[in-house]
């Protein structure tokens, strides 16, 4: 009688331990997924998805490309973007407000370049790929880009963005530029 | 102690366990993972070193990041030690932040399926870098629910059709090639049908009985083996996902990524799929069949270049103009 007291009270204590051995495998499984998880969101390098407009900056052969992700908010313009770019990036930009011509802001300088006669190239903006010009109607007069009851227009200071856009800002030859305008075949 | 008294011991033992084996059983299945607060603007590709490496969401991003963190970490390794790059690991949101991200330089290098690949070709002049090789190729089929009498792709007429991104190759282009040689018009011929993001939620729709019939990628099928389904018709072998570059990704660079690739230990590939052989390099021109495919079934012509993108970019090589 005696050794089956003791037996079930091996068996109980058997019991004890498998239970204390599942239950730490349970948390320590719990525990490895949650790590997974965390690492998938919020890891090195991950971007939450609260970020909705991209700034990036080509410099082409002159130097490393950068890129800004950021929050959209109501009414900011493709240079509002570019400025908090400029902030949380040090690119270095430099603006000039042209009163003749273009009656707005025009990038002078960005990670060290500007425009000279032998380079002949100038910092130019693009949305989603698309060269803001005034004949980019699909852009400008996207009901999307109106804020205030006032249209989109080239100039990034009055060109109003949406959420998920991509400004892209390409250091770029202005003779590649003038052949297209040439051929019709900017956007 | 009496043998009654240790019988209700080993009871009561017994139940206790059990109930804190219940509740922790419960408690483990629930994570809750806390969002960190973030500034409102980030640097996400700045002065230093690193390389972003997005996948395209053919399949649940978080069993793809499980899958292709392998890679990240292979690339770390052998990219450290020539080159001193630090590789990021993203999937991307949808199809076609995939193809922006790689193509505006978001990201460095993407992993592309085929259909997805000949579109941000044409509009960002994506470099090929290399494709996996598979024992039998990637080979997509056509699977449907075994209880809506579908032996047939002819047996589909009138049935539900899941379709994954439009971009998809076994999700949707494939599919589409076979209805057309069976002379179904998916627009009059099928009761309905719906796109879903990814092949997971293109199986879940058919294992709930939501959805008849749809065409999968065979390693996933393979890999899930979803029960209640079974396979109408495969295809030949088509061309995989591939490993893209940027346009102006470095020359020198991508000569590391295909050569450390191309030396990638059978251990990481079995890791990354178990039918993985290899890497292989490939070039914009293994895709001109799979263009024309496309061409005849969508209408889409992959073969032109978008003007204004590829006219600034002189140096970019194109597909030859048909």
């Amino acid at each position: 009688m005696k050794k089956i007291t003791v037996l079930i009270l091996m068996i109980a204590f058997a019991i004890i331990l498998a239970t204390g051995l599942i239950i730490w495998q349970m948390v320590e499984k719990q525990a490895a997924k949650k790590k997974e998880l965390e690492e998938y969101y919020f890891g090195a390098g991950k971007i939450p998805e609260e970020y909705n407009i991209t700034v990036v900056i080509k410099p082409y052969q002159y130097g490393k490309k950068r890129v800004c992700k950021g929050v959209w908010r109501e009414g900011m313009t493709a240079l509002d973007a570019t400025k908090e770019c400029d902030k949380v990036a040090n690119l270095g930009l430099k603006l000039r407000y042209d009163p003749e011509v273009h009656k707005g802001y025009l990038v002078d300088e960005m990670l060290g370049l500007r425009h000279t006669p032998e380079n002949n190239r100038y910092w130019l903006y693009y949305v989603n790929n698309v060269f803001v010009t005034t004949k980019a109607t699909a852009l400008l007069e996207d009901p999307a880009r109106v804020y205030q009851g006032k249209k989109s227009e080239p100039m990034p200071e009055r060109f109003y963005l949406k959420p998920g856009d991509i400004v892209e800002w390409r250091f770029e030859e202005w003779g590649a530029l003038k052949e297209l305008k040439e051929e019709g075949k900017t956007k | 102690m009496s043998l009654k008294t240790a019988i209700f011991i080993l009871i009561a033992v017994l139940i206790v366990c059990s109930l804190a084996i219940y509740y922790t059983w419960q408690a483990t299945q629930k994570i809750e993972i806390e969002k960190p607060s973030f500034p409102s603007w980030i640097e996400v590709v700045g002065a230093g070193d690193i390389l972003n490496l997005e996948i395209t969401p053919y399949e649940e991003p978080t069993s793809l990041y499980r899958k292709w963190r392998y890679l990240r970490d292979y690339l770390n390794e052998k990219l450290a030690e020539k080159a001193g790059l630090k590789v990021n690991l993203k999937i991307a949101r949808d199809y076609r932040s995939a193809i922006n991200d790689v193509g505006l330089g978001v990201a460095d290098l993407a992993i592309l399926p085929p259909v997805a690949y000949l579109e941000a070709r044409r509009d960002y002049c994506v470099q090929p870098l290399a494709t996996p090789l598979l024992k039998e190729g990637n080979r997509c089929l056509l699977v449907a629910r075994k209880d809506r009498g579908i032996n047939t792709i002819a047996d589909i007429r009138g049935k539900s059709f899941a379709y994954a991104d439009e971009k998809s190759l076994c999700g949707s282009l494939i599919p589409h090639k076979w209805m057309r040689e069976n002379n179904i018009v998916y627009q009059t011929d099928l009761k309905t049908v719906k796109y879903f993001p990814h092949y997971n939620a293109v199986l879940e729709a058919l294992t709930s009985g939501e959805f008849d019939v749809a065409g999968v990628k065979e390693a996933t099928f393979k890999e899930l083996t979803p029960p209640d389904l079974k396979i109408v018709t495969i295809s030949e072998p088509l061309p995989d996902l591939l490993l893209v570059g940027t346009f102006d990704i470095e020359k020198g660079l991508i000569e590391q990524i295909v050569k450390a690739l191309s030396e990638m230990d059978s251990e990481t590939l079995k890791k990354l799929n178990p039918d993985y052989l290899g890497w292989q390099t490939v070039t914009d021109e293994n895709y001109d069949s799979l263009r024309t495919m496309v061409q005849e079934i969508h209408g889409l012509n992959y073969f032109l270049p978008t003007p204004d993108f590829c006219a600034i970019k002189p140096k970019c090589k194109l597909a030859p103009k048909k």
